[in-house]
């Protein structure tokens, strides 16, 4: 006993997602398209210091800030109704939503001033300091997906509190919140922003993090805005590295995402 | 050493029990949790000095002062907040009623062998860098934009405001596009979410009375998540307001009076990759970093509200399980 809205709405509804979709794809279609011929044309000794750099940013910025993100997401976890975890709480989702330019400036006017260079040291606090909110969100989501029956089981056997948390909640947490740790890191590993005016990027292969270093979104941004056919295989190269990293890590989470659902039924 | 009625009282209450290493644990806790809201203070007062010669110079007049001249060191934000507001809010209104639309045909009408791959689409989609698309957007969009789009706007509805003049390709009107085309799987992310923490069992009792899927979907599912879908669009458009190199790359870096869409531009965030590190003088250096507090504060403002309306259970594209 349907009326016609009942099928032209939906149909409608259908409509609007394609019509947004649309464009979406076709970009994805662009890069993979112009990517893959890159992939062959491009120089990749060219491209070597990037890889490098995006790498080695990356993970000095995982040093500062997932062990201070995971501490912080554990506190709001732990005691999530004081006045402290509320106000972080609400502070760190607004610090997500904070462009990452402001980070790359701040940092410029912190670290770049006052040591008077541009270097690799100062992108991996940049972008360490977009990474902790994230961290410290999706640590406290992945304590609280552990059943509370499991968080407290330890408790009553008389354990203390950090000994419950770091040998169960967290072993029992873990597949769930490393994925998630790493999406929250690709996601940081992909940003120009922080890095333009503190990493600033270098033509020549550096494992110096004292010394101003590449990384491949900034590849992206300056080649792709360059003349000539070497420039722009290496942004299109560098583009496609960034999307199969932001594909591979989506892939996996879905991989766990799935055998925990089947786990928990 | 603890007496015989301490001990007691700390068997009785076994949860609540405190031992040194607990003390240890919740301090460092504490501190590492601090960090969080000390860094935006930080963040705040950092950049208040660096504009310190700017703000000494003009006040609050830079917000609503025009012009942007190096050589006389004359500089105001009005037309960059003008871009940016301009920017993000065509950005939004194209993308958030499609993306809030393609949420609710997603939840209610999809079929089911195609929700798995379609979500796994808009989170890919979502997770692409803003440098990427910028990359997609002054190769492939804008010299579209400039030989076939914005001529068929002018000959179609040219009568708009705002599309008239000379059609060059990066333009106010392409960094629009290119922000809609980045926010719209945002948003449906964060809307999807937000009608799937809907509670099911409202849904249930009007299909359970008969009504049509479309029905709970307009009458039930719809008013119930209005608010935080109101939240999800004002989410976007804080991300639009922040995105400074996707922006840069197609807006076409012109500062000046907006007289058209389809002329280049400039916003609070994208004039900062063109212009911060080659500044010349230091009030141009106090300048932008003034802008960049501008932009820090409509940011948090706009992400703040959205954040109130859409609660707290809803995370953000990027950091989800």
């Amino acid at each position: 006993m349907s009326r016609p809205v009942d099928r032209i709405g939906p149909a409608l509804l259908g409509a609007a997602l394609l019509a947004g979709l649309l464009p979406g794809v076709l970009a994805l279609w662009g890069i993979s398209t112009r990517g893959l011929s890159a992939f062959g044309a491009v120089d990749w000794g060219a491209l070597a210091p990037a890889i490098l750099g995006t790498a080695l940013l990356t993970l000095g910025a995982c040093l500062f800030a997932v062990p201070l993100g995971v501490a912080a997401g554990l506190y709001l976890a732990e005691y999530p109704h004081t006045r402290l975890a509320r106000i972080s709480r609400f502070v760190g989702d607004v610090l997500g939503g904070t462009p990452s330019i402001v980070i790359g400036v701040f940092v410029w006017g912190w670290l770049v001033t006052a040591t008077g260079r541009f270097s690799g040291w100062s992108g991996s606090v940049a972008l360490a300091l977009v990474l902790l909110p994230l961290v410290m969100r999706v640590t406290e989501a992945g304590v609280l997906a552990v059943p509370v029956s499991l968080r407290e089981a330890p408790l009553v056997l008389g354990w203390p509190r950090w000994r419950a948390t770091l040998s169960v909640t967290l072993r029992a947490g873990l597949p769930g919140l490393s994925i998630a740790l790493l999406i929250a890191v690709a996601r940081v590993a992909g940003q120009a922003a922080p890095l333009l005016f503190t990493a600033l990027g270098n033509p020549y292969l550096s494992a110096d993090l004292r010394e101003p270093m590449a990384a491949l979104p900034l590849t992206v941004f300056a080649d792709g805005s360059a003349p000539g056919a070497a420039a722009q295989d290496r942004a299109w190269a560098a583009a496609l590295l960034l999307v199969l990293i932001a594909a591979l890590l989506g892939i996996a989470a879905r991989a766990v995402a799935r055998r925990e659902e089947a786990r928990d039924g | 050493m603890p007496g015989p009625g301490r001990n007691a009282s700390q068997e009785a209450n076994t949860l609540q029990r405190t031992d040194s290493g607990d003390r240890w644990y919740r301090l460092v806790l504490t501190i590492a949790v601090t960090t969080v809201p000390a860094l935006l203070l930080v963040l705040v007062w950092q950049l208040w000095r660096d504009a310190g010669p700017a703000i000494e110079r003009s006040g609050f007049g830079f917000i609503l002062g025009t012009g942007w001249d190096p050589v006389q060191d004359e500089y105001g934000a009005a037309e960059l907040l003008a871009g940016t507001v301009l920017t993000a809010g065509i950005a939004t209104g194209l993308a958030a009623p499609l993306a809030i639309a393609g949420a609710f045909w997603h939840e209610m009408f999809a079929p089911s062998a195609l929700r798995r791959p379609l979500a796994a689409l808009v989170d890919l989609l979502a997770a692409v860098p803003g440098v990427v698309y910028g990359l997609w957007g002054v190769v492939v969009m804008v010299p579209w934009c400039r030989a076939v789009l914005f001529p068929a706007l002018q000959a179609h509805i040219g009568w708009f405001p705002g599309l008239d003049g000379i059609v060059y390709g990066p333009s106010l009107l392409a960094a629009s596009l290119l922000l809609a085309v980045m926010m719209f799987p945002f948003i449906l992310v964060t809307a999807r979410q937000i009608l799937r923490a809907l509670p099911a069992t409202q849904a249930a009792a009007a299909l359970a009375l008969g009504a049509t899927r479309w029905e709970v979907a307009r009458y039930v599912l719809f008013p119930a998540a209005r608010r935080a879908l109101g939240g999800a669009a004002l989410l976007g458009a804080g991300r639009a307001v922040g995105e400074a190199i996707a922006i840069a790359m197609v807006v076409g870096a012109s500062h000046g009076p907006i007289e058209s869409l389809l002329a280049p531009g400039y916003t609070l965030a994208s004039v900062l990759p063109h212009e911060f590190a080659e500044a010349t003088s230091a009030v141009q250096v106090a300048a932008l970093s003034y802008a960049t507090l501008i932009l820090l504060v409509v940011a948090v403002t706009t992400n703040a509200v959205a954040r109130l309306l859409v609660g707290r259970s809803i995370g953000d594209a990027g950091a989800r399980r």
